[in-house]
């Protein structure tokens, strides 16, 4: 797992992250969710770290699950 | 007359004259009656109504009106999915109470217009996510085989009433793993058809392009008699495939000589995140395919940890997109878990979403050249077995011991069939195919089944088959 991933301490980037969506959690619900926070981005660092190809735009689109699988339509 | 637990020979015996379906759902409310205290099967009932639909399908079995292998067998639906007989609560108490009232999901009119009776909505998760929540007025759902444990989620109630022996089958809903899951802490089997096979409106959705209807039974040919009804086109759903149904469950019997099997225990009985006596059942379900005339050869599933990361996080991203509403409004309204789960989908960014559908397409072309050089893939269906009811654990563990949300991600069929015990525990076995290659799958299991008996075994909380 990567550990270039963003910090957030001090809960900031979260609490207004999810006050952007009008979600105002308790100071202990936003401890535990700045914690997965970090979790998260190191995934996330994880994902942007893997060489997926070249794809044409329309595919990666067409694969998200919005039109279904295509093969025998 | 002892009909055995399965759904096929329960409609055998109808047919037979030995066993009525009045007296097939008499028996699965007096089972209900007997085990839900200690399982916490129900959200809701329908005796008065199930009483009624019964004794209309014997009579039209008695005139020679007979609506196929599902006509007069009890069922239960998952509680995110609705019914016309009551309200669906998703087990949240912030679900609009008029939710899905007075309608079918379009899976449960097709399950109901099949013969089929309902008898009531299973326990699940709060909406199908977070974890098992004491805090809330809901039945906390256990695991027949040790009712200290979980019996998996999210389709929990309908898996412990299978387990159990109150139903012979019942539907879930899987993003995750939700139906393959607790089909295999459950010994029971389990079926993620291939995405967009299975009409999903109707359903409260968790992830939109993750989301999956599946069937629930003992066994994978019980799985195919439901997934024939269930699957095919719906104007209501824009993702369903146009396929007919029968092909998707085509050819059960016709066996895995020869088949190419791929075995990727690097991805999983390789790892820690794999226990011992599940690495060993394991092992010993690929030496029954290969008896059976399967030729294995181990392979790789391309990016598989990171494939599971991006199907929860895409998970959580879609969810926020449907819950914000309620989240904003009633956060202290939904269980701590759930919450707590739902509210990481406000922290991944759309262009993390964008980079996941892009990984997602080269990881789904790179395991459909994986099926090129094999036919099926297998795997087991988790790590470890049924743990124990709010027990710490460390979150990443439990999500890394899962090997199931990376076919959701992917969209391809996988089954899972109870193959063997670990201290007592069932495991399972997950067969994973081509997209709408779910006969392909089935059969496998269909002819794993053949040469087991773990769908058979019962669990020590369990109620017996109607006598008469």
């Amino acid at each position: 797992v990567s550990d270039t991933a963003p910090a957030d301490d001090d809960g900031v980037v979260v609490k207004h992250l999810l006050a952007a969506v009008g979600i105002h959690p308790s100071d202990e619900d936003l401890r535990t969710l700045t914690r997965q926070y970090g979790d998260i981005r190191r995934q996330l660092a994880d994902l942007w770290a893997l060489d997926v190809g070249e794809d044409e735009p329309a595919t990666t689109y067409r694969a998200t699950g919005a039109d279904g699988p295509t093969e025998r339509r | 007359v002892n009909p055995p637990g399965d759904l096929g020979a329960t409609a055998a015996a109808l047919r037979r004259g030995e066993v009525s379906s009045a007296e097939l759902v008499e028996a699965a409310l007096t089972g209900a009656d007997q085990v839900d205290g200690n399982l916490g099967l129900f959200l809701a009932r329908f005796d008065e109504s199930c009483r009624t639909v019964a004794g209309e399908r014997d009579d039209e079995l008695a005139a020679g009106h007979d609506r196929g292998p599902l006509h007069g067998v009890p069922v239960v639906i998952k509680d995110i999915i609705a019914t016309s007989e009551g309200p669906t609560t998703a087990q949240s108490l912030t679900l609009e109470p008029g939710w899905g009232d007075g309608v079918d999901a379009p899976v449960v009119a097709r399950l109901r217009a099949a013969g089929a009776v309902i008898v009531g909505k299973t326990t699940t998760m709060e909406f199908a996510v977070g974890y098992p929540d004491r805090d809330k007025p809901f039945p906390v759902p256990r695991n027949p085989w040790d009712p200290d444990r979980w019996p998996g989620g999210s389709s929990s109630g309908t898996a412990a009433a299978v387990a159990a022996g109150v139903v012979t089958a019942g539907v879930g809903t899987d993003t995750g793993g939700s139906v393959r899951l607790p089909a295999s802490y459950c010994g029971i089997t389990g079926f993620k058809a291939t995405y967009g096979a299975v009409p999903k409106s109707g359903v409260v959705p968790l992830g939109y392009s993750l989301d999956h209807v599946g069937p629930m039974a003992r066994t994978a040919q019980d799985c195919a008699a439901l997934l024939e009804v269930m699957a095919g086109p719906h104007p209501a759903d824009p993702t369903t495939v146009d396929v007919d149904p029968a092909s998707l469950v085509a050819g059960l019997h016709d066996g895995i000589d020869g088949l190419r099997v791929g075995v990727a225990r690097q991805d999983t009985t390789a790892t820690e995140w794999c226990d011992p006596g599940v690495t060993a059942a394991f092992d010993q379900a690929v030496t029954v395919l290969e008896a059976a005339g399967a030729r294995t050869r181990e392979v790789r599933i391309a990016h598989f940890e990171q494939l599971g990361d991006a199907d929860f996080l895409l998970l959580q991203a879609e969810a926020m997109a449907w819950h914000q509403p309620r989240l904003a409004r009633r956060w202290d309204d939904y269980g701590r878990p759930t919450r707590l789960v739902l509210a990481l989908g406000a922290l991944v960014s759309g262009a993390d979403v964008v980079r996941i559908n892009r990984l997602r397409q080269h990881a789904r072309r790179q395991m459909l050249q994986l099926l090129g050089d094999v036919d099926v893939v297998v795997l087991p269906t988790t790590g470890t077995a049924a743990p124990v009811l709010f027990h710490p654990i460390d979150r990443s563990r439990r999500l890394r011991s899962l090997f199931t949300p990376q076919f959701n991600l992917l969209g391809f069929p996988a089954l899972s069939v109870p193959m063997g015990f670990d201290a007592g525990l069932p495991v399972g076995l997950q067969i994973v195919g081509r997209p709408l290659d779910d006969a392909g799958v089935l059969r496998v299991g269909v002819s794993y089944q053949a040469r087991t008996s773990w769908h058979d075994r019962r669990p020590p909380v369990h109620v017996e088959a109607p006598t008469r």
